[in-house]
C-alpha cells in the first residue's frame, strides 16, 4: 500500500472524532483504546521494523511504542496528523531503546570482533526482492541515519518535518540525510542487483 | 566546471531519492519483516491492551488534581511543613544577636547620658578634697582625663577615662572602693602597713594583699586582670577564685584565662605608662594642696616633667607597640605609631630610620605612593647614610608605581653610581637598561 504522503503532513489537522477517540482512550475506555491501536499499530510496527535491526528488537520497540502512545493519548490535540504524532513517539522510543542495544552490540563487537559486513552479505544472498535488499542495507546503517532515511523515503516527510520530529536543528537533519544517503548509495552500488536497478533511475 | 560537478551530484541525489521513495513507500504492513497475518496482529494488540492496568496508573499521574496529590503525599507535605517551622525557629534564634546589639546600643546611649552627670561629679571630686584626701562616700568620675589617686599610704588607684567609682569605707584596717564602670588600675605595696583593699563591683568583690591589677567594670560585668601578685575574687553568688598573675577573669564566666604574650606585653607597657605616686612625685591629685587652682594644676601634670618621663617610656613602649601591630598586620596603626614616634623625637637616629620603614609601609601595604615618596625624600635629604641604599631603591620603586619613569631613571642612575657594590645593584641595572631602551624607542618614534 503506497503511503499517502498528504496524510502524513504535520500541518494537517485531524478530524474531531480521532481527537475524541484519544481523549476517551486516556480515560480508560476499552473501545477507544482498541480503536486507537487498530488505527496505529501497523504504522508503529512498520516504523519499528525499519528502525530495529532484528525482528525481536522490532517487536520490543513496537510494543513499547504502543504503550507510550496509549499512555500519551490524552496529549493529542489534533494539531497535527495522528500518524505524525505516532511516528514521533515511535522515534523517541526507538532512540531510547535501540541506542542502548547498539552500545551493547558495539561493546560485544569490540570484544568479539564480529563483522557486520559479512552478515550483510549473507543476508543479501538470501534476498531477491529489491525492497528486501534495501531493508538489509538500511538496517546496517547507524541509527541516526536510519531514522532520517526511513522518515524521508518510507513516509515522505520533508527535512524540516524530520528535524522537528527528532528535535534537532534543520542543518543537522540535512547533514545526517546527506551522509545516510551517501552510505546507502555506496551499499547500493556495491550490490550487483541493486546497482542494476538503480541504473534505471540515475 | 566545479559548479557543473556540484549540480550533477545534486541531480543524482534527487534521482536517488526518487528511486528510494518509489521503492520503499510501497511496503507491506509488516514493514521490513514481511506482512502481518491478521491473527498475529490481533494477538499483539490484545497483549498491549492487557497491560493497561499498568498504563492506567501512569495515566493517573498525568491527570491528578491537587487534592489527590495531597492525599497521596500527605505525610511528605506535613513533614515539609514541620521542617520549615523548625528551621525557621532555628534561624530566628540565630538572628537574635541583632537584638543584643540593640541593647548594647542602648547601653552606649545610657553612657552618653551619664556623661552629663560626670561633669557634676567631677566638680564633686574637687570640692570633696580636703586635707589632701578624698572624702569617702562621694562619687568620683572622670571624662576625658585619667586620674591618679593615692587613696592612702601604699595604695594607688589609677582611674581611666570615663570611669565612675567611690571610696565606700576607709578605716585603718580596711579600704573598700566601689567601682561602677570604666577601667581602674590598683597598685598595692605589700611593704606598707596600710588597710586591706577590697574593690567592689556590680558582679563581685576583689580582695587584695599586695599586687598590681586592673579592673574593668561595666554595668553588666566585671573583668579583673592580674599583672603580678595574688588576688582573691569573690563573685556575688559567693564563688571564690584565687587569681594567678598573668591571668584575666570575667566574673560572669568564673574561669581564669591566661593572657597571651602580646597581651602581657601590652599590660606591662600600660602599667609603665601609668604615673604611680612614687614614680612621679608631685603629680598625683591627692597630694596635699591648698586651693582649687592648685588642684587643677595637679590634676593636669606639668608639661616639662611629663615630657621627659613620657619620652623615656613612650619611645620604648611605642617600639613595642609597633612590633606587636606589625605582627598583627594592623598597618594603619603601625603608621600612626611611627608618626607618633617621629613627633616625639624627630631628630633621633631611630626616628630617621623609621621613615624608611614608614615609606615601605605606605608603598607596599597602604598603596599611598605619594606619602611613601615624601618619607623617602625626607630621609635622603637628612644626609643620614645607614639606610640610604634602601631609601633610594624604595624611592625608585615608588616612582615606578607612580609612572614617573624619567625621575625613576635619574634615581636609578644615582643609585648605580653611588652604590655599585650594593646587593640590589643587578636588579637596578636591569631596570635602568629597560628604561633606557624605552626612552630610545620613544625618541625614534
Amino acid at each position: 500500500m503506497k503511503e499517502n504522503f498528504a496524510q502524513n503532513s504535520s500541518a494537517n489537522n485531524e478530524p474531531r472524532d480521532i481527537v475524541d477517540i484519544c481523549q476517551l482512550a486516556c480515560t480508560g475506555n476499552e473501545d477507544a483504546r482498541r480503536k486507537l491501536m487498530e488505527l496505529l499499530f501497523d504504522r508503529i510496527y512498520k516504523t519499528a521494523s525499519y528502525l530495529a535491526q532484528t525482528k525481536e528488537d522490532a517487536e520490543d520497540l513496537a510494543q513499547t511504542a504502543c504503550e507510550e502512545v496509549l499512555a500519551s493519548a490524552g496529549t493529542f490535540r489534533g494539531e497535527s496528523s495522528i500518524k505524525y504524532w505516532a511516528d514521533r513517539i515511535t522515534l523517541h522510543t526507538a532512540s531510547k531503546i535501540l541506542k542502548k542495544k547498539t552500545r551493547r552490540k558495539n561493546i560485544f563487537k569490540k570484544y568479539y570482533q564480529s563483522d557486520i559486513n559479512s552478515n550483510t552479505v549473507d543476508e543479501l544472498a538470501e534476498k531477491t526482492k529489491i525492497q528486501d535488499r534495501l531493508f538489509v542495507l538500511i538496517k546496517n546503517l547507524k541509527l541516526n541515519h536510519r531514522e532520517i532515511l526511513v522518515l524521508r523515503y518510507v513516509y515522505g516527510y520533508t527535512v524540516s518535518e524530520v528535524a522537528d520530529m527528532l528535535a534537532i536543528p534543520f542543518e543537522t537533519a540535512r547533514g545526517r540525510l546527506k551522509k545516510g544517503r551517501a552510505r546507502l548509495k555506496k551499499g547500493v552500488i556495491a550490490d550487483p542487483v541493486l546497482k542494476e536497478w538503480i541504473k534505471e533511475w540515475i | 566546471m566545479d559548479i557543473d560537478m556540484k549540480k550533477k551530484a545534486e541531480i543524482e541525489d534527487f534521482k536517488f531519492d526518487d528511486a528510494m521513495t518509489h521503492i520503499l513507500s510501497d511496503t507491506p504492513e509488516g514493514g521490513a519483516f514481511g506482512e502481518f497475518d491478521d491473527l498475529s496482529r490481533r494477538r499483539k494488540i490484545n497483549e498491549i491492551l492487557l497491560q493497561y492496568p499498568l498504563l492506567n496508573r501512569q495515566q493517573d499521574v498525568y491527570n491528578l488534581k491537587f487534592s489527590d496529590v495531597f492525599k497521596k503525599y500527605k505525610f511528605a507535605v506535613m513533614a515539609t511543613i514541620v521542617a520549615v517551622f523548625v528551621f525557621g525557629f532555628y534561624f530566628f534564634k540565630l538572628a537574635q544577636p541583632e537584638k543584643q546589639d540593640q541593647t548594647h546600643n542602648k547601653q552606649q546611649l545610657s553612657i552618653k547620658e551619664e556623661e552629663r552627670h560626670e561633669e557634676n561629679s567631677f566638680i564633686a571630686l574637687k570640692s570633696s578634697l580636703s586635707n589632701g584626701y578624698i572624702l569617702p562616700g562621694k562619687p568620683i568620675a572622670t571624662q576625658k582625663e585619667t586620674a591618679l589617686i593615692q587613696v592612702t599610704t601604699g595604695i594607688d588607684w589609677w582611674m581611666g577615662k570615663k570611669s565612675h567609682g567611690k571610696i565606700q569605707t576607709l578605716t585603718p584596717e580596711k579600704l573598700i572602693i566601689s567601682l561602677e564602670s570604666g577601667e581602674s588600675w590598683f597598685r598595692v605595696d605589700p611593704r606598707q602597713k596600710g588597710p586591706a583593699l577590697e574593690v567592689h563591683t556590680s558582679r563581685g568583690k576583689i580582695e587584695v594583699t599586695g599586687t598590681i591589677f586592673m579592673i574593668q567594670a561595666t554595668a553588666s560585668d566585671t573583668t579583673v586582670t592580674l599583672f603580678e601578685g595574688k588576688v582573691l575574687v569573690t563573685s556575688k553568688s559567693g564563688v571564690q577564685t584565687q587569681m594567678l598573675a598573668g591571668h584575666s577573669l570575667q566574673l560572669s564566666d568564673k574561669k581564669q584565662i591566661r593572657l597571651a604574650e602580646f597581651e602581657l606585653q601590652q599590660m606591662k607597657q600600660q602599667i609603665s605608662e601609668l604615673k604611680w605616686t612614687d614614680d612621679a612625685p608631685g603629680q598625683s591629685a591627692a597630694v596635699s594642696y591648698d586651693g582649687e587652682k592648685e588642684t587643677e594644676k595637679k590634676l593636669s601634670p606639668s608639661s616639662s616633667a611629663k615630657a621627659s618621663v613620657d619620652n623615656k617610656i613612650s619611645t620604648h613602649a611605642l617600639h613595642t607597640q609597633i612590633q606587636n601591630s606589625r605582627k598583627q598586620g594592623d598597618w594603619p596603626l603601625v603608621v600612626a605609631l611611627y608618626n607618633q614616634l617621629i613627633q616625639s623625637d624627630p631628630n633621633s637616629e631611630a626616628t630617621l630610620i623609621s621613615r624608611v620603614s614608614l615609606g615601605e609601609i605606605y608603598s607596599t601595604k597602604l598603596f599611598k605612593y605619594k606619602e611613601a615618596l615624601r618619607q623617602y625624600n625626607i630621609y635622603i635629604n637628612t644626609g643620614h647614610t645607614t639606610l640610604l641604599p634602601e631609601a633610594m631603591l624604595g624611592k625608585c620603586r615608588t616612582l615606578k608605581l607612580l609612572h614617573k619613569y624619567n625621575e625613576e631613571k635619574q634615581c636609578l642612575q644615582k643609585f648605580v653610581h653611588n652604590f655599585s657594590e650594593a646587593i640590589q645593584i643587578k636588579d637596578a641595572k636591569k631596570r635602568l637598561e629597560i628604561l633606557e631602551q624605552a626612552s630610545q624607542k620613544n625618541k625614534n618614534i
